[in-house]
């Protein structure tokens, strides 16, 4: 299965065939219209039509004022026309038939330039509740991650600060036996570095800011983080293989960042895999809607993540990790920073036969392949 | 902190006394706990988790023991929550005193555990706190309501 989290947008092909059967019928319904109009007031509609579109272009953009004085300067000029014709071909004038038609067409001029009124504030409401619908969903999103974050603080501080406040009333009121007394001062050591790994964390969490960004070569980040990383892997059995492409890939990026972020997803690899196994980091170019991309998978042949747990993995102190392994914080973090670069994180995994993360970067479109001497 | 010392009953000499049943994903918790129940009088088991804990209740059912008469568990677990396994033994636990802690008590986990007759005992607490939850909700478990 596999999880996105870029935002679904409408499909161009889903408007096209829309456009495609409504065109049709409205230009049926105009045509009929216009045929009727002829029919009913004697005057020319599809000429005034002429006249109609630009009065309700202005009307659209500048308002219904601008729009009558349009709608006015149109029906002058229209009557003005028909009398500099009649003059021409020396025909009587009839000032009264004259008076019905371009009265006549003011009025379809001053209704269309009502309704196109209406219609503009109507779209604008819409659009302003629409925002204000969108502003309140962020709100109580915000609300929600804060409410996550907060749960999750409280519960990974909540239960260390416990045993260390309990281990030292113990002590202090002599109550544990003398030969325990040790372990519950040592416990107190313990659970006081792991609270303050905790607030570490939360701290590079919250410090992300992306200022310092260079023209960096992603191979030689990754190459440096893994070899960071190998130790660790042996340990644990695991094989880590890197895999660059040819030509070095060059964005500007916050390497320190960028490197945390594979730390990340490579110790996840590597804590997914209990019994050992391969790990592959494979940086390539790709595309994406025709966008020129930086791809950087993590893959392992872990245990993969239950299909229920798939939308959760980004959330702030999402875990599936034993206690005191992992605190939920590795890939919203990661998450966090790759987005701070204007990229995302997929997720592809298979509950029992391992996950891969891809960091998805974007390119600037011109890259060169040449690193500026530092 | 997988050291010997945690897992065994600090206090060894151990006759007749009534005994509790602790279930919490922290072993340096359950650690402490045994510790402070043993230091109050008690026999302690462990469960180290929701599956364990559900077990540990199971085999209560069957054999149907008095003890222990006061089960000490941990909302969030893995597996399974300290609540579900609770909810599902319900019947078991009649006459048993039941006490959670938990970190973030939220207003339907207080109402679950209310709904259950249970403490609550939200951390951190102190030593006297957890003392005099436990007694009070022993009491409360004898007293025929």
């Amino acid at each position: 299965m596999r999880a996105e989290l870029a935002p679904a947008r409408p499909s161009a092909v889903v408007i096209e065939r829309l456009n495609r059967t409504t065109a049709v019928p409205l230009a049926l319904v105009a045509s009929l219209l216009i045929g009727l109009g002829d029919f009913a007031t004697g005057v020319e509609v599809a000429f005034t039509l002429l006249y109609i579109f630009p009065i309700a272009l202005g009307t659209w953009f500048r308002g219904r004022a601008f729009g009558n004085t349009l709608a006015a300067i149109s029906a002058v000029l229209s009557a003005a026309d028909e009398l500099a014709w009649r003059v021409q071909h020396h025909m009587h004038l009839h000032p009264w038939s004259m008076l019905w038609n371009h009265g006549g067409s003011l009025g379809i001029f001053v209704l269309c330039v009502e309704v196109l009124r209406r219609l503009r504030a109507y779209v604008e409401s819409e659009r302003q509740s629409r925002q204000l619908a969108v502003e309140q969903l962020r709100h109580a999103e915000r609300l929600n991650v804060i409410g996550k974050l907060a749960a999750g603080i409280a519960h990974e501080l909540g239960t260390p600060l416990n045993v260390i406040a309990t281990n030292a009333e113990l002590v202090d009121a002599e109550q544990a036996p003398p030969e325990l007394v040790h372990r519950c001062c040592r416990l107190i050591i313990d659970q006081s570095e792991r609270m303050a790994s905790i607030i570490r964390q939360l701290l590079d969490f919250g410090r992300r800011g992306g200022s310092d960004r260079q023209t960096t070569d992603l191979g030689a980040v990754i190459e440096s983080t893994v070899r960071l990383l190998e130790p660790l892997a042996r340990k644990r059995h695991v094989e880590l293989t890197v895999a660059l492409p040819k030509e070095p890939i060059i964005v500007s990026v916050n390497h320190l960042e960028l490197g945390q972020v594979l730390s990340n997803l490579a110790l996840n690899a590597v804590q997914a895999m209990p019994k050992g196994g391969r790990s592959l980091v494979e940086l390539r170019r790709d595309s994406e809607r025709g966008h020129p991309v930086a791809v950087l998978s993590v893959s392992d042949e872990g245990t993969g993540i239950r299909p229920e747990d798939v939308p959760r993995v980004f959330d702030p102190f999402f875990t599936t990790k034993g206690v005191g392994e992992g605190t939920g914080l590795g890939l919203a973090v990661a998450y966090g920073i790759v987005a701070d670069h204007g990229g995302r994180v997929s997720v592809a995994t298979e509950w029992g036969r391992g996950s891969r993360f891809d960091v998805i970067l974007p390119l600037p479109y011109k890259t060169s392949a040449t690193l500026p001497t530092v | 902190m997988g050291d010997e010392a945690f897992h065994q009953a600090p206090t060894p000499e151990a006759r007749r006394r009534p005994s509790v049943l602790i279930a919490d994903d922290s072993a340096e918790q359950r650690w402490t706990l045994r510790l402070a129940l043993s230091m109050m009088g008690f026999d302690v088991r462990e469960a180290a988790d929701g599956r364990e804990l559900f077990w540990a209740l199971e085999e209560l059912s069957r054999v149907g023991s008095p003890e222990p008469s006061l089960v000490i568990a941990d909302v969030y677990m893995p597996s399974y929550d300290g609540l579900e396994v609770l909810e599902a033994w319900k019947d078991t636990m009649a006459g048993r005193a039941v006490i959670f802690i938990t970190a973030f008590p939220d207003s339907v986990v207080s109402r679950r555990i209310e709904s259950l007759g249970a403490e609550l005992l939200p951390k951190p607490f102190s030593l006297r706190a957890f003392s005099e939850c436990v007694r009070s909700s022993l009491r409360r478990a004898r007293a025929p309501s």
